[in-house]
């Protein structure tokens, strides 16, 4: 429970914000400023809702499988020493009804961990149904980083 | 979209063709007010009776309640401003125009309670009309029920037109009383008075607490602005 405890803790460092936004046919993950433009604002306001709530799913460390995912992302760098993982282009596909149908992202190098992650991003409805409108897939860029300890 | 056609409040609850999200099926703590995310800190603008004489205020998100802190209370307008340690999903954007002063619209405000428990949320367009004739002032025709005080009232676009603040004039009229639990309850059409977006945007920029505006729409045509009410809205607890 003591550990537990001290993996909570840990979380509030562990997972950076998700940022970037922006419609597939429009946009390169690397030029999300250039890309928004000429994006309609209701697609930009529902993409940053989206964009947030992934962002307090994979904080949530009442989530099943969240727990899992920071330990394996802290192990990752500091147990195995590898480099933080650079930021990653999420399309994802969202039901009239605002269910996360479908998310693709590049493999993190480990399918179990790929799975999770994408278990967590699909489990639960989002707030609102997206624009009738909006192209889809949406693009978001993923940000799973954390502070390293001071002198790493 | 035919808002002309409308000739009745029994209309007024106008559902959209396909999209529809269930309404939340989780438990609400017993709010007795609502408020409206105002910035992307965490901030909440509500209505400033429902949070004087509280010894503590608590705000309400889902399955989240935490303490509140007063930031600022306005002499002028029925508004406060409180700072909470919730990470908002979006927050309000207060339309740079307002309400037309010389024709009604169809917009939405609910009380937060409710607006979590209602059904089919993602189809709600409107539930309320504004009342033209009221220079300086946001009146409007509607259902609202006790616990609306401090909740949004948001156009076709999902843009803040303003917060409600008191209920005018009930059924065939009469009476002036704060929209909070125990209050008398309107058997039908109510008319409610908001504080509109110009006084709101005065009282912040006041109290240098930073919030966005825009003319442009935060949501697309038949996107349902119960919806995004529901995203940004909170309810009060006063303690």
């Amino acid at each position: 429970m003591q550990r537990y405890e001290g993996k909570r803790r840990a979380l509030r460092w562990l997972l950076g914000l998700l940022a970037g936004l922006g419609m597939a046919a429009e946009l390169s993950a690397q030029t999300p400023g250039r890309a928004a433009q000429g994006v309609p604002q209701h697609w930009i306001s529902y993409g940053e809702m989206v964009s947030n709530q992934f962002a307090q799913w994979l904080s949530d460390a009442q989530q099943e499988g969240v727990m899992e995912l920071h330990t394996w992302l802290q192990d990752r760098v500091l147990k195995e020493g590898k480099p933080p993982l650079p930021p990653l282009v999420a399309r994802v596909w969202i039901s009239p009804q605002g269910m996360v149908e479908r998310v693709e992202l590049p493999s993190l190098g480990e399918a179990r961990v790929d799975t999770r992650l994408r278990l967590l991003l699909s489990s639960s409805p989002l707030p609102e149904p997206p624009p009738a409108d909006m192209r889809q897939p949406l693009v978001l860029q993923l940000s799973l980083d954390f502070p390293l300890p001071a002198g790493q | 979209m035919a808002w002309g056609a409308i000739t009745g409040l029994r209309w007024l609850v106008l559902l959209a063709a396909p999209a529809a999200l269930a309404a939340a099926d989780a438990v609400v703590p017993p709010v007795q007010a609502s408020g409206v995310f105002i910035n992307m800190r965490g901030d909440v603008l509500t209505a400033r009776h429902a949070v004087t004489d509280c010894r503590t205020v608590y705000v309400v998100k889902n399955t989240r309640v935490v303490v509140a802190s007063v930031l600022a209370l306005s002499n002028a307008a029925d508004l406060a401003v409180l700072q909470t340690s919730l990470k908002p999903l979006l927050a309000a954007t207060l339309s740079e125009q307002g309400a037309p002063a010389g024709h009604s619209i169809a917009v939405f405000s609910e009380a937060y309670a409710l607006l979590q428990a209602l059904p089919e949320r993602g189809r709600v367009l409107a539930n309320a009309l504004t009342v033209p004739g009221h220079p300086g002032e946001l009146q409007m025709v509607s259902g609202s029920r006790p616990g609306a005080s401090g909740s949004a009232v948001l156009d076709e676009g999902g843009l803040l037109l303003g917060l409600v603040a008191e209920r005018v004039a009930a059924g065939s009229g009469g009476g002036v009383a704060a929209m909070q639990p125990g209050a008398p309850r309107a058997g039908m059409a109510t008319q409610v008075r908001a504080v509109p977006v110009e006084e709101i945007r005065q009282f912040l920029q006041q109290v240098d607490v930073p919030y966005t505006q825009s003319r442009r729409a935060q949501i697309g045509t038949l996107q349902s602005p119960a919806s995004r009410a529901s995203t940004l809205a909170v309810g009060i607890l006063c303690g």
